[in-house]
C-alpha cells in the first residue's frame, strides 16, 4: 500500500540509540516544493488563526506572480515566511535583545523587550517582521515555535491540501526534510545576502524570487491578485 | 526554553504513523493534528497547554470536509482538517479555516427579530423565541389547512438539507428548492441522461493523461480539497500530463503542462474536434463501443466528420496541429481522463457539451476505471420512519419545460414567481441567499419584495443577509460549528463516507439548531404533521439516519462517529468497472451517446455543437464576460469571513491589454459594463468596476471574481463604517475595527456582476447559462 507520507517532523525510520545521542541537536528547516503549490492561500489563513495575527499584516502568505505575454502568459506561486536565518541580522541589529535565536535555529521576538524601533524591520532583506497594530511591538513567523514544542508541526505545513511544506530536523540525515534536501536541488531566496536561511525552494521561479518590491505589509491590492511583471 | 527531545518526537511520529499504516487504504496526508483523536494533544500559543478538540464537517462549501475543532473556555480558537476523513485527509483550505470569523461574526443575529418598518428597510424589533414561534407556527398552521402546496422552502443544497426536505414533505409541499443545484444543474442532466448517475469523479490521483476543459479545480470544485488534492498528486506524483482549454490563466493551468486559449463559447467545438480526429485516426475503443454504448463506431465517425480541425482552428482559435496532437495522445495514452465542471455546462448549449466531453472518455474506454472518469459513489443514508410520502410536484419543483432536470435548481423560480405560475403562501429561506446568488438580482427582490406574491417571508439564518433582509421575521439558528448533522458526498477516493457534524461548541446566547426549530414548528402546526418530527433528541434523528449502514452499526454507530467525525469501511477498496456486472442504470442499460430522451425535447440525439449566436459572433466592442469562483470566497457565503475579505474583498475586470488599448483604457480606470439588448433582459443593465490588467486572459473576454460585493450581510462584507448594533461580549473583536478596504475607495469591497446576468436557462438542462454572457465596455 502506498502512503503519501507517513511521517510527523522528526521522524525517520525506526529509531536506534545513535539517534537518541543527538536528541538535543536539532535544527529546523523547511523545504517548500513550489510545483504542488496551487496558491490557495490556506498556509496564509493557518496562520492568521494559529498565531492570532491581526487584519492589515500576514506572518504568511502566498505571493502570486504572472509572467509571459498572451497566450504564453505563465503564473507562478511562491509562498512566504521568514526564514528564520542561520545569520539573523534581526536579531543581531537589535537593540533590546528582544530578537534572538533559539538553540534549534528558530528566530524569535521577545514581545515584553520590544520596543517597536523597527530596527529589525529594516535589517531583514525578506520583509516578513510587522508592527503589530495592536500592541505596537514587532512580529514576524516563529514556526509555531509553541507547536514544536509539543510535537507538532508548524500550522501552515499541518494544513497545506497539497503537502507542498516539508518541515523537520536538518541535523537529522534521515528525517524527510533531510532527505529532500539531499536529492533535490534547492533554492534560498536572497542567497547573495548570506543570511544562509533555512527555508528552502524547490522549483520556485527565479523571477518571483528575485523581484522584490512586493511590500506584502503595506497593502495597495488584495493578496490574491497576482503581482504583474511583463 | 520549552524543547521536545527527539525522543519524545519520534515517540509522536511513529505512533501516529503505525495508526495511519493500519486503518487506512489510502494516501493519507499524516502531517496533520495526526495523534489528537489518538490521545495526543494540541497546544495553545499562549499558555502551552493542550486545548480540547472535536471532529466535525465543515460548512463553508459544498465539499464536506472533516474538521477539528479547538476549544478553550467554551470558544472555539482554531479550525483544523481531521486527518481520518477520506476526502481532505487532515489539509483545510483557508475557507474552512475561517469558519471561527463566521460564528464569531459580531454583527451575528442571536434573537428573533421581527420586521417593522417596510420590508427591506431594515427595521427590526427583537422578540422573543415564544413569540416568534407563535407568530411562525401559527401562519405555517394556518396556510397548512388552507393550501399547504403554497409552502415554498428555499435551501443551500437539498443534500445537505434532508431535515428541510423532510420538513417540506411532511407540511404536503413539493417545494423545496436548492439554489446550489444550479451550479452544475446541466452537467448533471448530461451525466444522469448519459450513464443514469447525476455527477462524475475523475480519478485524477491514478491517472497519467488529464484533459481539462474550462474547469479549474484547483480553485474551485464541489469537492475543492478532495479533488485538488488528488490532482496534484496525479501531476507531481504520478506524472501525468495535463493540458487545460480554457478562455484564462487559472491555478489549474499554472500547474498544467500545457494551457491553450479558446475562443469563448466554443468549448463544444473543440471537444468534439478532438472526438472526431480520434474516430477518424482509428484511436478508438471498438470493443467498448460496441459492447457499451448505444451507438457504433461507424455511426459515431459519421455524425463527427463534421467536426475538422481546420474548422476548429477557425471557430474555436486552436491550431489545428494542437488538436491533432492532444487528440492522439489523450487516446493513446492509458489512464486518461477528462476533467469538467460548471464552466463548460453553465451554457444555453451546457447539456450538450457536457455530452461531448463524455464521450472522449467513451471512445478511450476509460469509463470507471482506474485513472478515467469515474462514476460518483456516495453513501446512501436511511429516511427514518416514518417517511413522508413527497407530494405530487408543482411547476415550482418540476418546471414542466425542464422534464429532465433532476434536481430543482433556483435561476428561474423567482421569474416563474413573477409570473404567478404559482402562487406562494409562505417563503421559508433557509441557510441560502438567491438574493445576492441568482441571476437578475432585481428580479429575486423585486418579488421578495412584493406581498402579493411573498405574503409572509421566514429566514432561518444566523445572518442578515441580502436575502434574510427582505424577510419578515428572522429566526436565528446556529452556525455549523454549533450544529448536528449527517452529511455525505460523493467520495474523491471513490470509496463512500459517512461524515458527522456535531456541535463543537454549544449554541452562542438564544440560537438554536434547525434541528430544534424544525421540531418545534412541527409540534406547533400540527395537522399530522408532527409524527414525522417526534424525535425526542437530535441523536435519535442521527442514529436513525446511518441505521442501514452495517459497517457502522458494527463500529459503534453515532458513537463511533462522535469519536472520529467520519466512517468509511477500512476494507474498502474502489470497486472500479461495477457496470461489468450490472450495467449502467439507463433504460438500455448501456451509456446513452445515442438519447432518444434528448431527441424528444428536440435537441440532437447525437452529441452536438450548439453555437451560441451572440457569442460565436461577437461585435467590436461586445466581450463575453466570465464570473469566476475563487478558492478564497464560496459564493455568497463566506463573504462575513474577515481573513478571507482580506485576500480577496474586491473584483475589478480582468482584462488583456490588447483588449485595454483597443478600448482606451488603462489599468485601474472605471469601466462600465453594458448588457447588450440582444442578450435577454434583466433590471439592472450594467455595472461599474475597475480595470486589472493582465496577459493570462484571451482578448475578447473579461473576467470578475464572484464572492464579493455584497449590499447586505453586515460591516465586514460590504466594508462600511455603517452602525450596526453593538455586538454583545462574545463577538466582540479588536479586528473589526482594523478592515483596511473601504468601500468608498476606488474598488472598495466589488461589485456583483450577477445583477446584470437575465435568466436564461439551458432548454434542456434548466440550468443558468452564466457562461453566456456578453456585455459592452466603455470606458466611465
Amino acid at each position: 500500500m502506498e502512503i503519501f507520507t507517513g511521517e510527523a517532523a522528526g521522524a525517520g525510520p525506526p529509531k536506534t540509540k545513535e539517534d537518541e545521542q543527538v536528541a538535543e541537536d536539532i535544527r529546523y528547516g523547511m523545504v517548500i516544493d513550489v510545483r504542488r503549490c496551487i496558491g490557495c492561500q490556506s498556509c496564509s489563513v493557518a496562520c492568521k488563526a494559529e498565531m492570532s495575527v491581526p487584519l492589515e499584516v500576514f506572518a504568511t502568505w502566498v505571493k502570486i506572480v504572472e509572467r509571459g505575454q498572451y497566450p504564453d502568459a505563465q503564473r507562478f506561486f511562491l509562498p512566504r515566511l521568514c526564514n528564520n536565518c542561520e545569520n539573523a541580522i534581526c536579531a543581531r541589529n537589535c537593540p533590546t535583545k528582544a530578537s534572538y535565536k533559539r538553540d534549534d535555529g528558530v528566530v524569535m521576538v521577545d514581545e515584553h523587550r520590544c520596543i517597536g524601533c523597527k530596527y529589525c524591520i529594516a535589517s531583514c532583506p525578506y520583509d516578513v517582521r510587522y508592527i503589530n497594530p495592536f500592541k505596537n511591538i514587532v512580529q514576524k513567523c516563529y514556526w509555531c515555535y509553541h507547536r514544536l514544542d509539543a510535537g507538532l508541526v508548524p500550522a501552515c505545513v499541518e494544513t497545506c491540501p497539497t503537502r507542498a511544506m516539508i518541515f523537520g530536523d536538518l541535523n537529522d540525515p534521515k528525517s524527510e526534510v533531510s532527505r529532500v534536501l539531499a536529492t533535490n536541488a534547492t533554492q534560498v531566496i536572497k542567497k547573495d545576502m548570506q543570511t544562509e536561511p533555512h527555508v528552502f525552494y524547490i522549483g520556485a521561479d527565479e523571477a518571483a524570487m528575485s523581484n522584490y518590491e512586493e511590500e506584502i505589509n503595506y497593502f495597495t491590492e488584495p493578496l490574491f491578485f497576482p503581482k504583474i511583471r511583463l | 526554553m520549552r524543547s521536545i527531545s527527539r525522543r519524545d518526537f519520534l515517540k509522536l511520529g511513529a505512533a501516529s504513523t503505525a495508526v495511519l499504516a493500519v486503518e487506512s487504504q489510502f494516501n493519507v496526508i499524516a502531517y496533520a493534528a495526526e495523534q489528537l483523536i489518538e490521545g495526543g494533544r494540541s497546544v495553545t500559543r499562549a499558555s502551552g497547554l493542550p486545548r480540547s478538540f472535536l471532529p466535525s464537517t465543515c460548512m463553508q462549501c459544498p465539499a464536506g470536509c472533516g474538521i477539528i475543532g479547538y476549544v478553550e473556555e467554551s470558544r472555539v480558537v482554531k479550525i483544523g482538517g481531521n486527518t481520518k476523513h477520506l476526502s481532505n485527509q487532515g489539509a483545510l483550505c483557508g475557507r474552512g479555516q475561517a469558519g471561527i470569523n463566521a460564528i464569531y461574526d459580531p454583527e451575528r443575529l442571536l434573537s428573533p427579530m421581527k420586521r417593522v418598518g417596510p420590508r427591506g428597510s431594515d427595521s427590526w424589533e427583537q422578540i422573543s423565541w415564544d413569540q416568534a414561534m407563535e407568530e411562525v407556527g401559527g401562519s405555517l398552521a394556518s396556510l397548512k389547512s388552507r393550501n399547504p402546496r403554497q409552502l415554498l422552502f428555499l435551501t443551500d443544497d437539498i443534500g445537505d438539507d434532508h431535515l428541510g426536505q423532510r420538513f417540506t414533505h411532511a407540511f404536503g409541499s413539493p417545494n423545496i428548492i436548492a439554489s446550489i443545484g444550479d451550479f452544475n444543474a446541466n452537467k448533471l442532466v448530461a451525466d444522469e441522461l448519459t450513464w443514469g448517475a447525476s455527477g462524475d469523479m475523475p480519478d485524477v490521483a491514478n491517472s497519467k493523461y488529464i484533459l481539462i476543459f474550462g474547469a479549474n479545480p484547483l480553485e474551485s470544485n464541489p469537492q475543492y480539497l478532495g479533488l485538488s488534492r488528488r490532482l496534484v498528486q496525479g501531476i507531481r506524483d504520478n506524472q501525468a500530463k495535463v493540458v487545460v482549454f480554457d478562455t484564462r490563466l487559472t491555478n489549474t493551468s499554472a500547474l498544467s503542462n500545457e494551457l491553450h486559449f479558446v475562443n469563448p463559447g466554443s468549448l463544444g467545438l473543440l471537444i468534439l474536434t478532438l472526438a472526431n480526429v480520434i474516430m477518424q485516426e482509428g484511436l478508438y475503443k471498438r470493443t467498448f463501443i460496441e459492447k457499451w454504448t448505444n451507438v457504433t463506431p461507424e455511426q459515431l465517425a459519421q455524425h463527427l466528420a463534421q467536426y475538422t480541425p481546420e474548422r476548429a482552428e477557425a471557430e474555436a482559435g486552436v491550431e489545428a496541429s494542437v488538436i491533432r496532437t492532444v487528440a492522439t495522445e489523450f487516446a493513446t495514452t492509458a489512464p486518461a481522463t477528462t476533467f469538467t465542471d460548471q464552466v463548460l455546462s453553465n451554457h444555453s448549449s451546457g447539456v450538450q457539451n457536457e455530452r461531448a466531453a463524455m464521450l472522449l472518455s467513451i471512445i478511450t474506454g476509460n469509463i470507471d476505471n482506474r485513472g478515467g472518469l469515474c462514476l460518483p459513489r456516495e453513501q446512501e443514508l436511511a429516511q427514518p420512519e416514518p417517511v413522508p410520502a413527497p407530494p405530487p410536484p408543482s411547476a415550482l419543483s418540476n418546471p414542466p419545460a425542464y422534464p429532465l432536470a433532476s434536481e430543482q435548481t433556483i435561476a428561474g423560480t423567482f421569474a416563474q414567481i413573477q409570473s404567478r405560475e404559482e402562487q406562494v403562501g409562505v417563503l421559508i429561506s433557509h441557510n441560502c441567499n438567491p438574493a445576492y446568488s441568482n441571476p437578475d438580482l432585481g428580479l429575486v427582490e423585486d418579488v421578495l419584495k412584493d406581498e402579493t406574491l411573498i405574503p409572509y417571508h421566514v429566514a432561518i439564518t444566523p445572518f442578515l443577509t441580502e436575502t434574510a433582509a427582505l424577510a419578515d421575521i428572522i429566526l436565528p439558528e446556529t452556525t455549523y460549528l454549533e450544529d448536528s448533522d449527517i452529511i455525505v458526498k460523493p467520495s474523491p477516493e471513490l470509496v463512500p463516507y459517512v461524515s458527522l457534524r456535531q456541535p463543537v461548541v454549544p449554541p452562542l446566547k438564544e440560537a438554536r439548531p434547525f434541528f430544534t426549530i424544525a421540531t418545534e414548528l412541527a409540534a406547533i402546526i400540527k395537522g399530522g404533521m408532527e409524527q414525522y418530527f417526534s424525535f425526542k433528541r437530535v441523536d435519535e434523528y442521527l442514529s436513525a439516519r446511518i441505521a442501514n449502514i452495517g459497517g457502522l452499526q458494527a463500529a459503534g454507530a453515532l458513537d463511533y462517529l462522535k469519536q472520529h467525525g467520519v466512517w468509511y469501511d477500512p476494507k474498502s477498496q474502489p470497486d472500479y468497472q461495477a457496470f461489468k456486472q450490472n450495467g449502467f442504470s439507463t433504460p438500455s442499460g448501456r451509456m446513452e451517446v445515442n438519447s432518444e430522451r434528448i431527441a424528444a425535447l428536440g435537441s440532437p440525439a447525437l452529441p452536438t455543437y450548439e453555437p451560441v449566436t451572440f457569442m460565436s459572433q461577437l461585435g467590436e466592442q461586445d466581450y463575453v464576460l466570465t464570473i469566476f469562483d475563487t478558492a478564497i470566497q464560496s459564493d455568497w457565503k463566506t463573504g462575513n469571513c474577515m481573513w478571507l475579505d482580506e485576500i480577496l474583498h474586491r473584483n475589478p475586470v480582468w482584462m488583456n491589454p490588447a483588449t485595454a488599448e483597443e478600448l482606451g483604457v488603462e489599468d485601474g480606470d472605471e469601466v462600465k459594463l453594458t448588457r447588450p439588448n440582444n442578450v435577454g433582459e434583466a433590471k439592472a443593465r450594467s455595472v461599474t468596476s475597475t480595470v486589472y490588467l493582465t496577459e493570462g486572459i484571451h482578448p475578447k473576454v473579461i473576467a470578475m471574481a464572484n464572492g464579493v460585493g455584497h449590499t447586505a450581510y453586515g460591516r465586514i462584507a460590504q466594508a462600511e463604517e455603517i452602525p450596526y448594533r453593538e455586538p454583545p461580549d462574545v463577538l466582540q473583536n479588536p479586528n473589526t475595527e482594523m478592515i483596511w478596504w473601504g468601500h468608498e475607495e476606488p474598488g472598495g469591497n466589488g461589485v456583483n456582476p450577477k445583477q446584470i446576468v437575465p435568466v436564461t436557462l439551458d432548454p434542456v438542462g434548466g440550468g443558468e447559462a452564466w457562461g453566456d454572457m456578453v456585455v459592452t465596455v466603455a470606458k466611465v
